[in-house]
């Protein structure tokens, strides 16, 4: 880190045309976000061929404001309608929808907010001062290491499966064979594909999620409304806001989850998605309530955007300092950065420092400046319930139908919707949990691939899990857990209908 | 749709209203904007190239190209919805070697080579062989020679199951007689990773992917599968001149589906032969590290087929 | 419905899955072969794990179920969700025939009055602004290609 790059960096905060672009990224990135159905790869996938032709210092910040705007504009429906707007903020629904159930919809709102921009603002610092020794340590990871953190992600997630244990592993062993289905890039065989091309590329994880999450909470909603007089559906929205004490007893979470957000963001491969369930799992077992978890807990709801937020500066040290993309979207930000001539790799730094401190200065500024507007514009947001259901839900299952089509322009991509509007409907209705199938979906490719290059390494011995040292360390917190888990359920007697299904 | 329509309505009435009506549609073709098929998820080489292709584009055939991102199955996907589009040249594949030469010929695909006319290629990248800066081997020389004493010893990071890399060292293996240990990471983003990690030795990728790395000192450049040196890696010798002829060149270019008429084709080719000249085009497609190398309908075609022969006899010794 | 029945027919689901699964897994000639169950590397390993899992998984389900005390029935669904599935069905046929633009306004007069609106005067300007929204947001701003209608 030189003194001149950062002074520059500095500078470039007075270029007007800079900040502007980064907020009208960051404003189309919360819109984007914030409608279910329209993600934001898509977006910056889509507009990144655009900003080639601009200037460095719009066409760069514009698409990292969309990026930004777009994990924290998840949380925005998750909270008001129970709709995630994005697969990163489904662990913020649980919390978040159950608190405006409550009326509190505006605490939880503010406590996304501040979340996101504490866990933002932490990651950013961490790329700007550890980027460098923080990738060299996220390099290092290998197979093996991988196949145990997938493991260990999984041991911690699974306290998220809810009442019965039977029900969580049938929905994990169901979330295991959707993974499973396509083509296997390891033997290039089609697996479970039952002689339809369309699912050679695997179920397509947005149009599932939109019918799984969106459309039942939709069909949920409509049961309700024939049962009860519409009077009775709308709940009175306290104007209450989150107080410093809720604020207090939340900094340790967002402290935890944004570190956890940081390091997964910086390992290529794992993203937001499953970084915002680990940090959720993680404070569930850390926490002193973890009852509360599920119904309405205000730390559940920092853990998840703190997670997931965490990860968006954080993915971009592997990307820049290696020129290796983790995701779809660091992938497209890559490109991006080589049309502008910055090409990713070891060099980068050291040949266009003063360009990178310069997008980093005003990713700090524009995260206050997400701050002051936000908690101004909550106040409005927290009235989307009030908007009559006729309206607000057909013209979510339009959103749905734009939004499943438009990830891999697929027809069949609306079938998968339709089939995971059954399923998370019946779902709900016989108690089955959806998240556990959710994460085992998100888990499971990159445990099978991690743990099946292990053994290709090791000739098929399962010692490589033993010799390597990271793999060696996480195995044991692993058998850690899971002994500590044991003897609490043998030593505390229980109920007999379990509370949670570890 | 209409055009093959028109062509089974003609071969029921007459042959010389068949011609006019062809003739009739290709003058006024594009007369709507034309879908531009990407068959890889964004953020790849390819979806990067077709970006800069559909942007520069509009002025070159007086409608707009559409880019559109259709994944899955490693391009098969993709290129089997193209295959089954209507030949009327509104719907173009952007394709590549291992979706159009070697998979359709070597798996089991809903579509064959057969199903696609060349029209354009835009570029090409050669793979470049590189190593560990800490690897046992400096050179190709070398390599072999480790390869040969440890059967089974070197390890690679490979990317799919007939893919880009793993299809070089497949050709690298059978040239040499070697056995080398490929680990299948199912992309180039974690190849690399593992590479540089220290978990493989060695790996094969586009000059764009290992260029700064091979400049940083972090990766040894081995030998790259091209006729000449690659200008911006001008250290980097080719395999041929170290004795070992491995040509291979991971085109990226476009077709459409079979029946498509040679008017058409004829006029999306030239479409493409002045696109490759636009300034903007020229400027952006440097700075991402690629070049030009422009072949028409009937050479892009002549050198398919030649690479579809050359990669079934590969294919055919390894088993 | 009681929710055991609910609880049975989930179980018939895992395990029609599951058998499902194996037989495309192992069935047919070009099937893995029984063997790939010990070889944690082979493409058929991780799959045939979920199979199993789901059949026990269904199995305890099954069991638990039938052997506690007959739980509360499950609150009736109603006619609103069935219809709004029904509406999402009908809408995904007609989109290859009709196009995107004409599902969705068809959809929107539709869908309002299940949801309990029926005033005209808000139901039509909902039906024809919103789907033009949506449309112009993905067709015009982020460039998707909906497949083509009668229309556009």
């Amino acid at each position: 880190m030189h003194i001149e790059a950062v002074q520059h960096g500095l500078s470039v905060l007075a270029d007007p045309m800079a900040l502007a672009a980064a907020l009208a990224g960051l404003a189309a990135g919360i819109v984007v976000g914030a409608l279910p159905g329209l993600t934001a790869t898509m977006a910056v996938a889509v507009l990144a061929p655009f900003t080639f032709f601009m200037d460095v210092s719009v066409g760069i910040p514009f698409l990292l404001g969309i990026y930004k705007g777009a994990i924290y504009g998840g949380s925005i429906p998750a909270i008001t309608i129970n709709t995630p707007g994005t697969a990163a903020a489904a662990a913020t629904a649980i919390d978040g929808a159950a608190l405006a159930r409550k009326g509190f919809g505006r605490k939880a709102l503010e406590m996304s907010l501040v979340a996101s921009v504490v866990a933002d603002l932490l990651a950013t610092l961490v790329l700007i001062f550890v980027a460098a020794p923080l990738a060299s340590v996220a390099i290092g990871f290998g197979s093996p290491d991988f196949a145990m953190l997938y493991l260990f992600a999984l041991v911690m997630i699974a306290g998220v499966s809810g009442s019965s244990a039977a029900k969580g592993a049938f929905a994990v062993a169901l979330g295991v064979l959707l993974a499973c289905v396509g083509l296997d890039p390891m033997s290039g065989a089609s697996r479970l594909t039952f002689g339809v091309i369309d699912l050679w590329g695997g179920i397509s994880l947005v149009p599932l999620l939109i019918g799984m999450f969106a459309l039942s909470e939709i069909l949920v909603q409509a049961e309700r409304l024939g049962r009860e007089k519409l009077a009775q559906v709308k709940v009175e929205m306290s104007a209450e806001g989150i107080t410093c004490a809720e604020l207090r007893a939340a900094t340790p979470t967002i402290l935890r989850s944004s570190g956890i957000g940081a390091f997964l963001g910086a390992l290529p491969g794992l993203g937001a998605e499953i970084s915002c369930w680990l940090a959720y799992g993680v404070a569930k077992r850390r926490s002193k309530a973890p009852e509360a978890y599920g119904r309405g807990s205000l730390e559940g709801v920092a853990a998840a955007e703190a997670g997931n937020n965490a990860v968006c500066p954080a993915a971009l040290i592997p990307m820049m300092v290696f020129g290796i993309p983790g995701d779809t979207i660091t992938a497209v930000l890559l490109g991006a950065f080589m049309a502008q001539g910055l090409l990713p790799g070891p060099l980068l730094f050291e040949q266009h420092g003063p360009v990178l401190y310069g997008f980093f200065a005003i990713l700090l500024v524009t995260n206050v400046m997400l701050l002051v507007f936000g908690l101004g514009a909550i106040r409005y947001l927290r009235h989307i319930t009030a908007i009559q259901p006729g309206i607000l839900y057909p013209s979510v299952i339009a959103l749905c139908f734009a939004g499943a089509f438009a990830v891999n322009n697929a027809v069949f991509d609306w079938w998968i919707m339709l089939a995971g509007a059954v399923l998370g409907y019946a779902m709900r209705k016989a108690n089955f949990p959806i998240p556990p199938l959710v994460i085992a979906m998100l888990l499971t490719p990159g445990l099978e691939n991690a743990l099946r290059q292990s053994l290709t390494l090791s000739d098929g011995s399962l010692l490589i899990f033993v010799t390597e040292p990271i793999a060696a360390t996480l195995l044991a917190i692993i058998a850690g857990i899971i002994g500590f888990l044991g003897w609490r359920s043998l030593s505390t007697a229980r109920p007999p209908t379990k509370q949670q299904g570890a | 749709m209409t055009s093959r329509r028109k062509t089974t309505l003609a071969l029921g009435a007459a042959l010389m209203l068949a011609a006019t009506a062809t003739l009739a549609s290709a003058a006024e073709f594009p007369e709507k904007p034309i879908t531009f098929v990407t068959p890889y998820p964004p953020g790849g080489s390819h979806s990067l190239h077709a970006g800069i292709i559909t942007t520069v584009a509009e002025p070159y055939f007086g409608q707009p190209m559409i880019s559109v991102i259709r994944s899955g199955g490693g391009g098969a996907v993709g290129a089997t919805e193209v295959s089954k589009s209507g030949a009327d040249g509104y719907t173009v594949l952007f394709g590549d070697p291992t979706i159009n030469s070697l998979r359709p010929q070597v798996e089991d695909l809903p579509y064959t080579t057969e199903d696609f006319i060349p029209v354009a290629r835009i570029n090409y990248s050669p793979a470049v062989f590189v190593a560990r800066a800490d690897a046992p081997f400096e050179d190709l020389t070398s390599m072999i020679a480790y390869a040969k004493e440890n059967p089974g010893g070197l390890v690679y990071s490979s990317d799919n199951v007939n893919g880009f890399t793993y299809t070089v060292f497949e050709l690298l293996k059978l040239n040499t007689e070697t056995d080398m240990k490929g680990i299948v990471y199912g992309g180039g983003g974690p190849a690399v990773q593992k590479l540089l990690g220290g978990e493989t030795m060695a790996y094969a990728g586009a000059p764009s992917v290992v260029g700064e790395h091979i400049k940083a000192g972090t990766l040894k450049g081995i030998c790259t599968t091209d006729f000449e040196r690659w200008e911006s890696l001008p250290d980097v010798p080719t395999c041929g001149e170290l004795g070992e002829e491995i040509i291979f060149h991971f085109w990226r270019g476009v077709l459409v589906p079979a029946g498509t008429t040679d008017e058409v084709v004829a006029k999306l080719s030239s479409g493409f032969e002045q696109l490759v000249k636009d300034e903007g085009f020229l400027r952006l497609i440097g700075r991402i590290n690629s070049r030009v190398d422009f072949l028409g309908a009937e050479e892009f075609g002549a050198l398919m087929a030649e690479e579809q022969a050359q990669l079934k006899a590969v294919y055919d010794n390894l088993n | 419905m009681p929710a055991r029945l609910a609880d049975l027919l989930f179980c018939l689901l895992g395990l029609g899955t599951a058998l499902a699964a194996a037989i495309s897994l192992f069935g047919g000639s070009r099937g893995a072969g029984i063997e790939a169950l010990g070889d944690m590397t082979s493409p058929a390993f991780f799959p045939a794990c979920g199979a199993i899992a789901l059949t026990l998984a269904s199995l305890a389900i099954a069991t638990r179920s039938l052997s506690a005390p007959a739980a509360a029935a499950l609150q009736s669904p109603g006619l609103r969700p069935p219809l709004v599935l029904l509406a999402v069905f009908v809408m995904v046929l007609l989109i290859g025939w009709i196009g995107f633009l004409e599902t969705l306004v068809l959809g929107l007069l539709v869908l309002p009055p299940v949801f309990g609106l029926c005033d005209l005067r808000l139901l039509l300007p909902t039906a024809a602004a919103v789907p033009l929204a949506v449309h112009l947001l993905f067709e015009r701003v982020l460039l998707v290609r909906f497949p083509d209608g009668l229309v556009f």
